[in-house]
């Protein structure tokens, strides 16, 4: 492959694409709610200018959604912003509960496209982590692809950062078809690739139906 | 002329459905496929406004399905790109059906379902 094929498929660059893109697909929808909701709120101004009286109610009813829809673009835009700034820093201490919950946001539509859907455990203390952020948010993405894949619709797939004497862990699951997933499908995402990259690994245990991703502690 | 519109979003399909009645077009909305499957069971609409991308069932299969108990049924399909980034629609647009970028206009949309009925313009 030439090297701007190459780069074209760089999988950080294939990575960052499919979250940009199932976020902004999300701002068009909540855009296209506004749209709608709005123009109704113009019939009813046009019925009422001709002398029909809609319900004063049903004015504040589709003014409520408006702006519930404006803050659900906010909230995804924030996302976006959060997401882009895991490039700023090589190295940083991140908290892993804030990062899943990032993820779960994102994620969102590319799980309930396939009847999915994404909970975080809270955990009583903050579990975190010094590393690269935008190559760990990498690596828990094809994490939720994989848990994504190996979920049956309907499933509510559960993210839960832990501490561990060696460093950190994450586990995904309960995943009803984990056990059907052929090895191959799990060495040709292109996690095995990143996983070095900030020495994770990922136990994936078919009797439990749990992938666990492991993050050993950073060392200089 | 009898509309079923079917799209996950709710607060649009609703809101699009109720903008339908005020000018007159009667109409039906879901929020899942095959919830109109089952509507389908007792009777045909002219129209079917499908979002392409639900939870599911698709736009593209719900056709299909929509086709098999309803062959005279026509199709506008809601897309959010379009087809210059869902390739797929393409092959999809013919005499029996046609496509709208959200967000939609309703006046475009209007005018999409008289395309597809050039003999019953005045119905709608």
């Amino acid at each position: 492959m030439s090297k701007q094929g190459q780069y074209a498929h760089d999988s950080k660059l294939l990575f960052f694409g499919k979250i940009i893109a199932s976020a902004t697909h999300e701002i068009k929808n909540a855009l296209a709610v506004i749209n709608e909701n709005a123009g109704l709120v113009i019939d009813y101004s046009t019925m009422r200018s001709e002398g029909v009286s809609p319900d004063l109610k049903r004015f504040e009813t589709l003014a409520g959604r408006i702006v519930d829809q404006v803050k659900r673009a906010d909230k995804l835009l924030k996302n976006i912003n959060l997401f882009s700034h895991s490039l700023d820093e090589p190295l940083a201490t991140v908290e892993l509960n804030q990062i899943l919950h990032l993820l779960a946001a994102l994620s969102f539509r590319i799980a309930s496209m396939q009847g999915v859907t994404i909970q975080v455990l809270p955990s009583k203390t903050p579990v975190e982590a010094t590393t690269s952020p935008f190559i760990l948010i990498h690596i828990l993405f094809l994490c939720i692809e994989f848990a994504i894949q190996a979920a049956d619709k309907g499933d509510c797939i559960q993210l839960e950062a832990k501490k561990t004497e060696t460093g950190n862990s994450v586990r995904f699951g309960p995943l009803s078809k984990l056990e059907q997933m052929p090895d191959e499908t799990w060495h040709s995402v292109s996690i095995s690739e990143v996983l070095p990259m900030i020495k994770t690994g990922v136990i994936a245990d078919k009797e439990s139906g749990n992938i666990v991703l492991v993050l050993s502690e950073y060392r200089e | 002329m009898r509309i079923l519109l079917v799209d996950d979003e709710e607060e649009l399909v609703s809101a699009l459905a109720e903008r339908l009645t005020i000018r007159g077009i009667e109409n039906e909305w879901f929020t899942r496929g095959s919830e109109a499957l089952q509507r389908i069971d007792s009777g045909c609409f002219d129209v079917a406004v499908l979002d392409i991308k639900m939870p599911k069932i698709g736009g593209l299969e719900l056709r299909k399905k929509l086709e098999d108990r309803c062959p005279d049924m026509k199709f506008i399909f809601l897309t959010g790109y379009g087809p210059e980034k869902d390739l797929t629609i393409e092959t999809e647009i013919d005499g029996e059906s046609d496509y709208l970028v959200k967000p939609v206009d309703i006046s475009i949309l209007i005018n999409k379902i008289k395309g597809l009925f050039p003999d019953r313009r005045d119905d709608i």
